[in-house]
C-alpha cells in the first residue's frame, strides 16, 4: 500500500468552495468598503466648507487630488452676469523707420465667439473656452470695487485696480492668447512686446431685459507690458474674421 | 431565530449569485463607444490647433506645464519632453488608441491606454477644460475596471463562444457600475445642491444672464426665450427640480426613458444655445449606462416588432402594386457557405420588393429548370424569371441586382462587367473556388453530416 502524502492530497470540491466563498466575500467587503469611503471624501470635497469637511481637508485632499478631482457648481450658486472681454495689444518696430510703434486694442473674445455662432463644431469652441477660463480666472482676482480707496497719515488714496501680483499661470496664458490673436490679425509684425487687459461689461438687468443696448468695452483694466516669445497661432480663424479683429 | 438566520444565509446566497453575473454590459459598452466617439471627435476637430492648444509653443508653455503637475502633484505623458516630435507621437498615439477603445479591440488593454491618454491630454492644458471632460475621465477611470467590450466590439465578434463565469472579475465590474451611476448622481445632486442656493436660482432669472452672456448668446431664437418672463422661470426651475430629481428617478424602471429624454432635451439645448457640444456629448453618452440589460432588450424587441411590422406593412403594399412578373426565381448552392451567406445575409434583407423566390438545389424536393442540369446549377447561380427565361452567371446576378434597390448603385459595374465579357470570367473564378461546406448544418468547428436524400418510393409518389 502506497503512504498517504498530505501535501500531495487534493482540497475535496467542498473545501474549494469554501475558501473561494471566503475570498469572494473578503473582495465584496473590501470593495464596498472603498465605495463608501471614495464617495464619503468625493462628496466632501464637492461640498462647501464644513466642520467634517474642516476637520478631514488634508485626507480629503489627498485623496481625491488629482485623479478624483470635480467641480459640479455648473452656473452656480451665481451664473456669470457680465460680458467679459479679453483685449490685447502689442509693441512692435516699423520695419522702415525702426521706430516703437503700438497696434491698438484688439478684441481678442468677440471674432472667438463669432466663429462659435457660425458653427458649434468649431475648433475655434475650444480656443475660445480657454480664453474665457483664463479671463475668469483672472477676473476673480481683481478687487470687487474697482473704485476702492483708503486712508493714511490722513489721506485718500485710491485702491490699484489690480492685485499685487497676478497668478504667473494666468499672466502667461493671458500673454499667450493675446499675442495668438496679434500674430493672427497682423501677420507680417513681428511684436517684442505685449499688453493685455480685461474689459467688463454689465448688460441689463432682467427688469429692463428689452433695453435697447451696446456692449462697451473702451474701458479696460490692463497689466503690465510682458515680453513678446513667438505663440502657434490658431490657424482657422478665416481671413474676414481677421480684418474684424483689426478693426475691433 | 434560526428561521431568521436562514432567511439572511439564503439572501446573502442571492446577492452572490447575483454580484457574481456582470450586470450592465449593454450600457458599459454604449458608454465605451459614447466615450470613445467623443474623444476621437475631439482629436480630429483640433489636429491643426494641436500645438497652440497643447504644445511647449502653445498656450501653456512647456516649463509653467511642469510646474503646475509639481503643484498639483499631477501626472501626464506630456510631461517627458517638449519636443515636436513627441507631442505628435502622444497625440496621434492618443487617436489610435481612442480607436481601438471605439471598436473594443483588445479592451482591457485599450481601455486603460484610453484612460491614461485621454488623462495625459487633460493635464496637459487644464485652460481648456469644462465640465465634460471631468466626467470623460472619472467614467473612463471606472470602465477600466468594466467588461465595456461586451458588447458591439471585435472582441465580442472574436469570442463569441460563451465564456465561464468569472464571479470575482463579474463582482469588480459591478462595483465599478456601481460607482459609474453613483458618480452620475454626485453629478446631478452636487450641481442641484450649489444651484438652490444661488439668488438668481431661486428667483427664477438665472437663465436670462446665462443665455445673456455674449459667449453663451449664440443662436438667433435666443432672446425669444430669455425676454420672455414665464419661459426664463419656468426653465429656471425645471433645470434645478430635474437635476435634484435625476438621482432618484434612474433606479425607477418605468421612469428612466423619461428621464434620458429629459436629459437629451436640456444638453442638447446646452449644446445648441450655449455651445457647449463637448459637455453636452459627454452627458448625454452618460445617460445610455442608466438603462440595465432588460431594458436594452426589451428595447431591441420593441424595435423588432416595430421593423417587422413595417416590413409586412410594406410587403403588403407590394405585392398589390408590384407587378409579379417581375417576380424570380434564384437558384442557389444551398451547401456553398460564400452562397448561403450572400442569400441569407443580403439578398433576403435587402428584397424590400418583395420579388425574389429563394431556392437551394440541394433540398430534397428541387426539380431542375428543363435543359438545366445538376451539374450546371453546381458551377452557377441561375434565375427563372416570370415568362420560364433562365438566366446565369453574370447575367443571373444582373437580373437580381435589378430587383434589389439597395443593388441599383451597382448596376453600372455589373453592366460594365457583361458588356466587356469579364462579368462572366469572374464570376466563374469565384464560383469555383468557393469552399462547399455545410454551413447551415454547423455548429461553431463542427459538422453534422449531411443527411442522406431518400430514394423516392412508391408510397412516397402515391402518397396516402
Amino acid at each position: 500500500m502506497r503512504p498517504r502524502c498530505l501535501l500531495n492530497t487534493r482540497p475535496t470540491t467542498q473545501f474549494r468552495n469554501i475558501l473561494e466563498g471566503i475570498a469572494w466575500w473578503s473582495s465584496f467587503l473590501v470593495l464596498l468598503l472603498w465605495l463608501a469611503m471614495h464617495f464619503t471624501l468625493i462628496q466632501l470635497s464637492n461640498m462647501p466648507l464644513s466642520p467634517l469637511k474642516l476637520q478631514y481637508s488634508d485626507a480629503i485632499e489627498r485623496y481625491v487630488n488629482p485623479f478624483f478631482t470635480q467641480n459640479w457648481q455648473l452656473f452656480a450658486p451665481q451664473p456669470i452676469d457680465e460680458d467679459l472681454a479679453l483685449m490685447a495689444r502689442g509693441r512692435f518696430r516699423d520695419p522702415h523707420t525702426g521706430l516703437a510703434q503700438t497696434t491698438p486694442w484688439l478684441n481678442v473674445t468677440e471674432p472667438l465667439i463669432d466663429e462659435v455662432r457660425k458653427n458649434r463644431l468649431t475648433p475655434m469652441a475650444l480656443v475660445e473656452l480657454g480664453e474665457a477660463n483664463v479671463v475668469v480666472d483672472f477676473k476673480n482676482q481683481l478687487p470687487i470695487d474697482p473704485s476702492a480707496s483708503f486712508v493714511r497719515n490722513g489721506k485718500r488714496f485710491q485702491k490699484s485696480p489690480l492685485p499685487a501680483d497676478v497668478d504667473p499661470r494666468d499672466m502667461t496664458a493671458l500673454t499667450r492668447t493675446g499675442l495668438a490673436a496679434l500674430e493672427i490679425a497682423y501677420p507680417t509684425l513681428r511684436f517684442y512686446q505685449v499688453q493685455v487687459g480685461l474689459s467688463r461689461y454689465q448688460f441689463p438687468r432682467f427688469t429692463q431685459r428689452f433695453r435697447a443696448d451696446a456692449p462697451d468695452y473702451s474701458n479696460i483694466t490692463a497689466v503690465e507690458w510682458q515680453p513678446a516669445n513667438w505663440v502657434a497661432p490658431y490657424c482657422c480663424v478665416p481671413s474676414a474674421a481677421r480684418s474684424e479683429m483689426v478693426a475691433r | 431565530m434560526a428561521s431568521a438566520l436562514s432567511t439572511a444565509g439564503s439572501a446573502l446566497g442571492r446577492l452572490r449569485e447575483f454580484l457574481s453575473e456582470p450586470h450592465r454590459l449593454v450600457g458599459v459598452s454604449l458608454l465605451r463607444i459614447a466615450l470613445g466617439l467623443n474623444i476621437l471627435a475631439f482629436y480630429i476637430t483640433h489636429i491643426y490647433e494641436r500645438q497652440y492648444l497643447w504644445g511647449d509653443n502653445g498656450l501653456v508653455p512647456f516649463g509653467t506645464f511642469l510646474w503646475l503637475l509639481r503643484v498639483q502633484r499631477d501626472y501626464s505623458l506630456y510631461q517627458l519632453s517638449a519636443s515636436h516630435a513627441y507631442e505628435n507621437l502622444l497625440f496621434f498615439g492618443g487617436l489610435l488608441v481612442t480607436i481601438a477603445f471605439v471598436l473594443g479591440f483588445m479592451t482591457r488593454v485599450s481601455s486603460i491606454l484610453f484612460f491614461v491618454f485621454t488623462w495625459s491630454l487633460y493635464a496637459r492644458d487644464q485652460f481648456l477644460l469644462s465640465g465634460g471632460d471631468n466626467l470623460l475621465y472619472l467614467l473612463a477611470f471606472l470602465l477600466m475596471f468594466c467588461d465595456c467590450g461586451a458588447h458591439f466590439s471585435i472582441d465580442a465578434m472574436r469570442n463569441r463562444a460563451s465564456r465561464a463565469p468569472r464571479p470575482f472579475v463579474a463582482l469588480l465590474h459591478n462595483f465599478a457600475v456601481l460607482a459609474i451611476l453613483l458618480q452620475l448622481c454626485l453629478v446631478y445632486l452636487t450641481s442641484a445642491f450649489y444651484k438652490i442656493q444661488g439668488h438668481m436660482w431661486q428667483d427664477g432669472t438665472a437663465l436670462y444672464y446665462v443665455l445673456r452672456t455674449s459667449e453663451f448668446n449664440l443662436s438667433p431664437f435666443a432672446q425669444h426665450f430669455y425676454q420672455n418672463a414665464i419661459i426664463v422661470t419656468a426653465l429656471t426651475y425645471m433645470t434645478i427640480l430635474f437635476q435634484m430629481a435625476w438621482p432618484f428617478l434612474i433606479w425607477v424602471r418605468a421612469a428612466r426613458p423619461f428621464i434620458a429624454l429629459g436629459a437629451f432635451t436640456l444638453h442638447a439645448s446646452i449644446g445648441y444655445f450655449m455651445g457647449l457640444v463637448w459637455f453636452s456629448a459627454v452627458l448625454i453618452g452618460a445617460e445610455l449606462i442608466i438603462f440595465d440589460d432588460i431594458d436594452y432588450r426589451r428595447f431591441a424587441r420593441f424595435c423588432e416588432d416595430k421593423l417587422a411590422a413595417l416590413a409586412r406593412t410594406w410587403t403588403d403594399f407590394a405585392s398589390r402594386h408590384i407587378p409579379r412578373k417581375w417576380a424570380i426565381e434564384v437558384l442557389y448552392d444551398g451547401d456553398c457557405p460564400l452562397c448561403t451567406r450572400v442569400v441569407a445575409r443580403w439578398a433576403r434583407s435587402l428584397d424590400w420588393l418583395g420579388l425574389l423566390k429563394i431556392t437551394s438545389f440541394r433540398s430534397r424536393d428541387f426539380v431542375p429548370p428543363v435543359g438545366v442540369t445538376l451539374g450546371d446549377l453546381e458551377k452557377r447561380m441561375y434565375v427563372l424569371d416570370a415568362d420560364g427565361r433562365v438566366s446565369s452567371g453574370i447575367g443571373a446576378v444582373w437580373t437580381v441586382a435589378t430587383r434589389l434597390p439597395a443593388a441599383w448603385p451597382t448596376l453600372p459595374l455589373i453592366w460594365i462587367s457583361r458588356r466587356f465579357g469579364f462579368g462572366d470570367v469572374l464570376y466563374d473564378l469565384v464560383a469555383a473556388n468557393r469552399i462547399i461546406l455545410p454551413v447551415g448544418r454547423c455548429e461553431e468547428a463542427t459538422c453534422a453530416p449531411l443527411e442522406p436524400r431518400p430514394a423516392p418510393t412508391p408510397a412516397a409518389e402515391t402518397g396516402p
